[in-house]
């Protein structure tokens, strides 16, 4: 098939299609990937444009479309809703392609969001919780919904040796990377009596001023990401729950690949998958048993390595990109049978 | 890793044997850059510049604070590079482009950029919004 992938490419975001993208090249399909960032939104002639007059949708819409007609792609993979209903279904009555949506965070009320995925050909979301509201055949539903796990590519994450640089850098007891949100905000606090290093955005933790000292605000990606796995002692997963409810967050499966320690909310599909608390994972159903199990496993390092090798080998049994990109792709296949574009 | 490796791809470039870093104020920026590369091009030799002469590379780097490319030092056409990676650390907005192209893209920035100002002096903005809106509805209908 040809795939036409857009995403959002700021690497401090997520990488998460790059690593999609490279295994369905390895399956023999045909994909290129349309970064909207580089494209559209940094692009200096449409950064002008849309300082004016907002039009970064028109303009997207309209470089997504030609670049579909010109390829001529047989689906395209939107990782946000890029694009309108309205376009949407006018490009696929003209191009002849089909159209699949990523679901990323549980944003279903937002614009045109349940629209697009009622229209499109399939949906996946990352959150199993949302499954039942989008999949069925009445009321605007979509018959076909696929969850994605999140996913490690051990190639990339892995554990790595850390000169005495990296240590001083990244090293500390408890690390969060991300940004800041109602839950996070709650949360965080009462971790700041250990050594706990935040890298992200200063100015969204500015308004709690425990956390403020605790903030980094370098860009985290590549390899220094696998460094602060690498180097912290526990590396803290909090769910904002308006985002997702029972999902695997990437980044879990990442620090276990890692070779790192995750202390995280408990999901359902933690236990689906496999993880059982204490002894591949450690999870957390409220703050305050968070704060309980932060402080137990940083005084207990051969615990916390126990966990982090059972946890290493899960994921790299179940929940790698070769294991679960190639799974959605052949459903994927499934259900958008190859048209007269490939021919 | 995984991304400078898209960045290329996209770019149309292949793997640099050789990469020239211009050196910026932060440490942490500086190591960030060398250690993403290296890791990234294993083969590479990767060279950070200060107030020397620079090598001839295949790739150069040239890292800016500030949130648009506009911000990004001015490039030199005698730099002897083959390819450009514009290196944004405030919003991690990162381009790989031939080096005339990277010129150009520059170039292109300031200009619009310059232009955003003499339309909030001129007033011009308007008739611009206006036009704008014109072709949203044209879009739209």
């Amino acid at each position: 098939m040809k795939i036409l992938v857009v995403a959002w490419s700021n690497p401090t975001s997520t990488d998460m299609h790059l690593f999609h993208v490279n295994q369905w090249r390895q399956m023999g399909h045909q994909v290129d990937v349309f970064p909207f960032d580089l494209e559209v939104t940094d692009e200096p002639r449409f950064r002008f444009l849309n300082s004016v007059e907002g039009c970064e949708l028109e303009i997207g819409e309209r470089r997504i479309a030609s670049v579909c007609k010109k390829n001529r792609v047989d689906l395209l993979l939107l990782f946000y809703n890029f694009l309108r209903v309205g376009p949407m279904v006018r490009l696929r009555h003209q191009s002849g392609c089909k159209v699949g949506f990523y679901l990323d965070n549980n944003y279903l009320l937002s614009g045109d969001t349940a629209p697009f995925m009622s229209a499109a050909d399939f949906v996946a979301v990352h959150d199993r919780y949302v499954i039942p509201l989008v999949r069925g055949d009445g009321a605007g539903r979509n018959p076909n919904v696929y969850y994605v796990r999140g996913a490690a590519e051990p190639s990339e994450h892995r554990p790595i040796d850390l000169s005495e640089w990296d240590k001083l850098r990244y090293g500390c007891e408890i690390a969060f990377i991300g940004g800041a949100g109602p839950d996070r905000l709650q949360a965080l606090p009462l971790l700041a009596e250990h050594k706990l290093r935040i890298w992200g955005s200063p100015a969204d933790w500015s308004v709690c001023p425990v956390l403020s000292p605790c903030v980094s605000s370098e860009p985290v990606y590549g390899l220094k990401k696998i460094k602060i796995y690498n180097a912290a002692s526990i590396i803290i997963n909090v769910e904002e729950s308006e985002k997702q409810i029972d999902a695997i967050n990437p980044r879990i499966c990442e620090v276990l690949a890692c070779g790192g320690f995750v202390l995280t909310n408990h999901t359902a599909d933690l236990e689906n998958a496999g993880f059982r608390d204490g002894e591949s994972i450690v999870w957390f159903r409220s703050y305050e048993e968070m704060a309980y199990k932060a402080a137990y496993y940083i005084r207990n390092p051969d615990a916390r390595r126990r966990v982090a090798q059972k946890g290493r080998e899960l994921v790299l049994n179940t929940l790698t990109y070769e294991k679960i990109s190639r799974e959605w792709m052949r459903w994927i296949e499934s259900v958008c049978p190859p048209s007269t574009n490939s021919h | 890793m995984i991304y400078f490796r898209f960045l290329m791809e996209r770019a149309g470039g292949p793997p640099p044997h050789s990469i020239c870093i211009l050196g910026h104020c932060e440490e942490w920026a500086n190591r960030q850059i060398v250690d993403e590369l290296s890791v990234t091009w294993p083969l590479a030799k990767v060279f950070m510049l200060g107030d020397e002469k620079l090598h001839s590379c295949d790739l150069l780097v040239v890292p800016f604070d500030g949130d648009s490319a506009a911000d990004a030092p001015p490039l030199d056409a005698t730099f002897c590079t083959n390819w450009i990676m514009i290196y944004g650390l405030e919003r991690r907005r990162i381009w790989i482009f031939r080096k005339e192209m990277a010129m150009s893209f520059l170039a292109s920035a300031r200009r619009f950029r310059a232009a955003r100002r003499i339309l909030a002096i001129t007033k011009l903005a308007h008739p611009l919004k206006t036009c704008l809106r014109i072709w949203k509805r044209f879009l739209n209908s």
